[in-house]
C-alpha cells in the first residue's frame, strides 16, 4: 500500500499531538514514541491505512520508575510503538478486539507486570501457576532490586 | 444432546510436553475447547536479568529443546549489534549452517511425531530415522545432539575441516536421497491424504489476524519469510526459494515442511561449497553499551522475536522472548472447534507446537 517513510510521515501527521519522538534502533527497527491514551487510535489507524497487521509481540518492562509498553509489528520494516504507564495501577486500552491475536500477549503483560487492559475479556490464567496469588507480578522490580541494579 | 467434557493434558500420550485442553463434546463433534499452558513456564526471562550476557547465551539455549541454536543466534546477533561487532564471514557461515541443520532437524522431529500420533508408524520410524544423519551432523560439527553450545557473542567456538566437509556434503547428498522417497511414500498413501486433507483449514484471514508466523503462515498462502524478507546472517548470499502453498490444512503443512527440508538440504551443501577461509569469531567485551534492540529470525516454526536492552553493564536489564510457538497456540482453541473428535490429534500435531518455547 504505502511506502514505509509515507506510514511514518502519515502518523506524525494525523497524530502530531500523541507522537512525542520517532527514533531507529541498531537492525532498522523503528520505534515511536507515544501517549498511552493515544495507542489505541494509532493502532487503529494502522490496521486501516497501511500494511502493518502483523503484531508480532508486547514488551512490558519496569525500569524502576514506570513501567513501559512496546507493541511490535512487522511488515519488512520493524515498526515498534512504545509508551509509558505509571506504576501504580497502570492501565491502558485493549487491542484485543482489533488484534485477536494480541489476546495473549495482553495476558502474559498483565501476569508479569499487572498492566490492566481495560476492555479486554479473557481473564484467564495464562503463564502463572495455580494458586498464584494474582498480586505478585514477577517482572516487577522490587526495592531490593532496584538498589542492586543502582549499584552496578 | 448432552454434552461430554473430555479433558486432554496436562500429561497425555498425544502431547510430547505438558499442555491442557478441556474439549467439549456433543457426540462425536467438539463444540469448545479451553486451553491453559504454563505448566513448563522456567521464568527464564526473569531469570535472564540476573546472569551476565556470556552466562545468557547458555540460558537461551534452554529456551527450547529443538531449536535451541536459533535462540543463540538472535540474542547473540541482538547483542553484537548493540556493541558494534562484526562476526567474521566464516563464523556466520557456520552459524548458519547449523541453523539450517537445525530446521531439517525439527521438520523431520515434527513429521515423526504427526505421523505417529496419527497412527502411521512406519513414516514414525523412517522419519526419525533419516533425521538421525542430521543428528549425526550436528554432534559432528558442535560436539552436542541436541545443545550445541556453538554460538558465542561475536562468532562461532566451532569449525571445521576440508575433510570434515566433504563427509557432510556426503551426508546431506544421501538424506536428501531419503526425504524424495519419503515424500513419494506419503504422496502414494491413501490413508495418509483422508487423515490430512481439509482437516484444519486456516484461511489466510484467519493467519493475518492471530498473527501466525511460519510455516503454518506459509501453508496459508501467506508468502512471508525473514529469510528472505529481512536478510540477516548469510542468507542475502544464498540462493533459495521460499515455499508457499494455498490449501492451508494438515496436508498442505506437511508438503511444505518437507518441501523446506529440501531447500534446507540445499542451502547446507551451499554454504559447505563456499565457506570462505578466515576466523570463526571476535572477542567481544563483557559489559555491552547501553541502548536497546530488536532482533527477529526465522526459525523452524517461523519468526523469533527478542526484544534486548543494556544498561550498560554486563548483565541485560530486559529481555523478552517472543517463540512462533505461542502464535500458533493462540489460534488453537478456534481450530478445534467443529470438528470431528478423531481429527484432533492430526490438527494438534499438525501446526507443531513447541509448549517448552512458548511458555519460556
Amino acid at each position: 500500500m504505502m511506502a514505509f517513510e509515507s506510514v511514518i510521515e502519515e502518523l506524525k501527521s494525523h497524530f502530531s499531538e500523541a507522537i512525542i519522538d520517532v527514533r531507529v534502533l541498531p537492525l532498522q527497527e523503528t520505534i515511536i514514541e507515544a501517549v498511552s491514551g493515544e495507542v489505541r487510535p494509532i493502532i487503529a489507524w494502522l490496521l486501516a491505512n497501511s500494511d502493518f497487521y502483523h503484531l508480532s509481540t508486547l514488551t512490558g518492562l519496569d525500569n524502576g520508575s514506570q513501567i513501559e509498553i512496546y507493541y511490535h509489528f512487522l511488515n519488512i520494516n520493524g515498526l515498534s510503538l512504545h509508551t509509558e504507564l505509571p506504576r501504580n495501577h497502570p492501565t491502558i486500552d485493549s487491542i484485543a478486539d482489533l488484534i485477536p491475536g494480541a489476546s495473549f500477549y495482553e495476558r502474559e503483560v498483565y501476569e508479569m507486570l499487572g498492566v490492566q487492559f481495560s476492555g479486554s475479556t479473557k481473564k484467564q490464567k495464562l503463564l502463572m501457576a495455580d494458586d498464584w496469588d494474582g498480586v505478585s507480578f514477577p517482572l516487577r522490580k522490587n526495592d531490593e532490586e532496584k538498589k542492586i541494579q543502582e549499584d552496578r | 444432546m448432552s454434552r461430554i467434557r473430555i479433558p486432554i493434558g496436562p500429561q497425555h500420550p498425544l502431547l510430547k510436553e505438558p499442555l491442557s485442553f478441556l474439549l467439549t463434546l456433543e457426540g462425536e463433534q467438539v463444540v469448545q475447547s479451553d486451553l491453559r499452558i504454563g505448566y513448563v513456564h522456567r521464568g527464564i526471562e526473569r531469570l535472564s536479568q540476573t546472569r551476565s550476557y556470556i552466562q545468557n547465551v547458555h540460558l537461551f539455549e534452554r529456551v527450547c529443546g529443538i531449536c535451541s541454536h536459533v535462540h543463540t543466534t538472535t540474542f547473540c546477533m541482538g547483542v553484537e549489534a548493540l556493541s558494534g561487532l562484526s562476526v567474521p564471514l566464516r563464523g556466520l557461515y557456520l552459524r548458519t549452517f547449523l541453523c539450517e541443520l537445525e530446521r531439517i532437524h525439527s521438520h523431520l522431529l515434527w513429521l515423526g511425531v504427526l505421523s505417529k500420533n496419527m497412527g502411521f508408524d512406519t513414516i514414525f520410524m523412517y522419519a526419525w530415522r533419516d533425521r538421525e544423519v542430521v543428528m549425526d551432523l550436528m554432534e559432528e560439527l558442535s560436539g552436542g545432539r541436541v545443545s550445541h553450545a556453538a554460538n558465542v557473542i561475536g562468532g562461532v567456538r566451532v569449525d571445521i575441516n576440508d575433510a570434515q566437509r566433504l563427509t557432510m556434503t556426503q551426508n546431506l547428498n544421501t538424506l536428501s536421497k531419503k526425504i524424495t522417497s519419503l515424500r513419494n511414500i506419503i504422496d502414494h498413501e491413501q490413508s495418509f491424504h483422508a487423515r490430512t486433507r481439509g482437516v484444519g483449514i486456516l484461511t489466510e484471514e484467519q493467519i493475518r489476524q492471530y498473527c501466525i508466523v511460519g510455516p503454518i503462515a506459509r501453508a496459508s498462502n501467506i508468502d512471508v519469510d525473514l529469510r528472505r524478507d529481512v536478510p540477516y546472517g548469510i542468507y542475502d548470499k544464498l540462493t533459495f526459494s521460499v515455499i508457499a502453498r494455498s490449501e492451508g490444512d494438515v496436508w498442505s503443512r506437511t508438503m511444505l515442511r518437507i518441501q523446506e527440508t529440501q531447500e534446507s538440504i540445499n542451502l547446507c551443501l551451499q554454504i559447505l561449497d563456499s565457506l570462505p577461509p578466515g576466523p570463526v569469531a571476535v572477542p567481544a567485551k563483557r559489559r555491552v553499551p547501553p541502548g536497546e534492540v530488536i532482533c527477529r529470525t526465522e526459525a523452524p516454526r517461523g519468526e523469533l522475536f527478542y526484544y534486548i536492552r543494556s544498561d550498560g553493564s554486563d548483565h541485560p536489564a530486559r529481555v523478552k522472548i517472543r517463540t512462533p510457538s505461542l502464535t500458533a497456540l493462540a489460534i488453537l482453541p478456534d481450530q478445534l472447534k467443529s470438528i470431528n473428535m478423531a481429527d484432533v490429534s492430526a490438527i494438534v500435531s499438525g501446526v507443531d507446537l513447541c509448549i517448552a518455547c512458548a511458555d519460556r
